[in-house]
């Protein structure tokens, strides 16, 4: 019998038991230490794995064998594309995926996996960040407190005090609340046409930066919006969250 | 963006060490692997946490530490690089807020566009992270000499340390901090024009051995002293730059030609006084300290030696003086390519060049010209 068509079993936790070929097992690197340090015919026991998450995680490691080695016609930008579609999954699974991928030491998944978590809490706050993974607030009141202070400082560079929104003007009268305004910041609402290369031509000779609110802002933080529309009546304190500036 | 080197690597366990192995025997005998049972992101095992935050960016690093107690404590026990420059307004009350949380931190870019960071600030840093190597402390106009005498009594590690445009430090406290700050390999005093003096020089000659490279651009109160003490006391002097330092004269750069033979990178923009003694001198040197057969393993002779040499505006040297160094040293270029020895507004020295030059321009010559 050919060495080819290896068989390695693996039992999970709920007591499932897989059997897959050498190599698509030994991508992972806990498997294949195991299997060359023990005896060869043994099952190997994947406690902390459930069933579920392994047959994933199979189907991974059996992609990436199959592509490397040829077995399968796709091209690397396939591939890509087929590693983001499996990690669309809910937070606890990709939860699970994690772990697993480190307990059983699969550089490539463990990379993909921490990635896609790394992406999902750029740029959000931490309320933001505890409902996506549904994490529980343990702070007390007051690391609570000082928490909201740091995030407020760190996110300085937008909102706070001396922020102008302008909505539904005119454009002459844009340009006057841009030139008559002591604010920094000037937010343009996502609803307004705007001639945006004279506003921004103004706002740089005051050193204003001018954001444009996105279509969906997400703005859990309004306090209160307020029309601007008397012209240099001075600024309006809002706390927004842009993400494209113009 | 933060790199994967910013996580310690010595708190990344192995799974490895989970294995428990039962010894080979019959078949059917199970191999077994711990592995504790986590349910909930909050209790995420700490290298796992700091995999993903290496991949994010400072800020949502920072924001991450205030997700829970669990995310915290990860964090600040293995983030230890993190730069605080894309702050725009908030930069100082940051520090204060994150200094007592990030106590293993070990580089810190605070380099600012407009002046935020004041003197408690540094002195939070100072009291809290005693790890620190590298520092970046550059355009803090408002620092004081309080901010110079806080890191030296709390960050005694520290190897390179920027704190170019921090113009209010004075030479004292300079002076103070290279007792302290033995071990600073990179210094940076660029527009520091009241620390770099003579005094604050010799001070370092005498006290930061291990120093590697220096700047000293603009500093115009620096002088031959100050230079020769660092000549003489910091032998491992790989790259100076004394740009606008107009008090210097051929003293200097003897004593850097005679003392620091692994000199790479020396700029000497705008030192008037500079003539050809001090190019034969580097020339020379160079020539003289050839290690004999028994000495060549010592490895004190730098195989390349100059590199890079900046004489622009200085305007007494003459061509054959500057050939001689372009011809002792193979890697000082005038070629478009690799344009490393740089002599702008030396009208007289337009003659020099470096030997790859001379051979293209020999090869053009060469190529036959065809008949009919």
């Amino acid at each position: 019998m050919g060495s080819t068509s290896t068989k390695i079993k693996l039992r999970t936790s709920d007591q499932k038991v897989f059997e897959v070929e050498k190599a698509v097992a030994v991508q992972s690197q806990t498997i294949k230490y195991i299997y060359e340090n023990g005896c060869p015919d043994s099952v190997i026991h994947v406690h902390s794995v459930s069933g579920d998450i392994l047959s994933k995680i199979l189907d991974y490691c059996k992609k990436h064998v199959n592509s490397a080695a040829g077995k399968e016609d796709i091209s690397p930008e396939e591939l890509y594309e087929w590693d983001a579609n499996f990690v669309k999954v809910d937070q606890n699974t990709l939860f699970d995926l994690i772990l697993a991928a480190n307990c059983l030491k699969i550089e490539s998944l463990l990379d993909l996996t921490c990635q896609t978590v790394a992406n999902m809490i750029k740029g959000k706050r931490p309320e933001e960040i505890r409902t996506t993974f549904n994490i529980k607030n343990d702070y007390t009141i007051e690391a609570e407190e000082a928490v909201r202070r740091e995030n407020k400082w760190a996110f300085d560079m937008l909102g706070g005090v001396g922020t102008m929104v302008i909505e539904e003007l005119a454009d002459d009268t844009m340009s006057k609340c841009v030139t008559n305004t002591k604010s920094r910041v000037c937010v343009i609402a996502a609803n307004q046409i705007v001639m945006m290369r004279s506003i921004s031509k103004l706002a740089n000779k005051k050193s204003i930066d001018v954001y444009k609110q996105p279509q969906n802002p997400t703005t859990p933080r309004i306090k209160e919006s307020v029309k601007q529309r008397n012209v240099g009546t001075g600024f309006i304190e809002l706390f927004f969250h842009f993400k494209c500036k113009m | 963006m933060i790199s994967k080197a910013k996580v310690g690597s010595e708190e990344l366990n192995s799974s490895f060490e989970k294995l428990l192995m039962v010894a080979a025997g019959n078949s059917g005998v199970r191999v077994r692997m711990e592995g504790a049972v986590i349910t909930d992101w909050k209790d995420i095992p700490m290298e796992l946490l700091l995999r993903i935050v290496s991949l994010v960016d400072d800020r949502t690093a920072i924001v991450a530490s205030g997700v829970c107690c669990g995310w915290r404590d990860a964090i600040c026990f293995g983030l230890t690089q993190l730069s605080l420059s894309w702050c725009k307004k908030n930069m100082n009350n940051l520090v204060l807020s994150l200094a007592p949380k990030f106590t293993r931190l070990q580089t810190l870019i605070l380099r600012q566009e407009n002046p935020q960071l004041e003197d408690n600030a540094v002195e939070a840093i100072a009291n809290f992270c005693h790890d620190i190597q590298e520092l970046d402390l550059s355009k803090s106009f408002k620092l004081s000499d309080h901010s110079l005498y806080a890191l030296a009594r709390g960050c005694p590690n520290i190897t390179k340390l920027n704190i170019s445009g921090c113009t209010s430090f004075s030479d004292g406290a300079l002076e103070y901090l290279t007792n302290f700050c033995q071990k600073l390999k990179i210094l940076n005093l660029c527009g520091c024009v009241k620390a770099a003096t003579d005094r604050a020089l010799q001070a370092i000659g005498r006290n930061c051995k291990r120093l590697q490279s220096l700047n000293l651009g603009w500093c115009d109160n620096v002088g031959d002293i100050g230079v020769m003490s660092l000549a003489y006391g910091c032998p491992d002097l790989k790259c100076l730059d004394l740009c606008g330092c107009v008090r210097i004269t051929d003293d200097s750069v003897i004593a850097l030609a005679d003392k620091c033979l692994h000199l790479r990178s020396l700029d000497l923009y705008y030192c008037r006084n500079i003539t050809d003694r001090a190019m034969y001198s580097l020339a020379h040197s160079r020539v003289n300290n050839k290690p004999s057969l028994w000495q060549s393993m010592k490895g004190r002779y730098d195989e390349e030696g100059l590199r890079s040499l900046n004489i622009s505006q200085c305007t007494a040297l003459t061509p054959s003086a500057v050939q001689t160094l372009c011809d002792t040293f193979p890697a000082l270029h005038t070629c478009s390519g690799r344009h490393t020895l740089v002599m702008s507004g030396c009208l007289s020295l337009t003659s020099v060049h470096c030997a790859c030059a001379v051979q293209a321009h020999r090869t053009l010559n060469t190529i036959p010209h065809t008949a009919h």
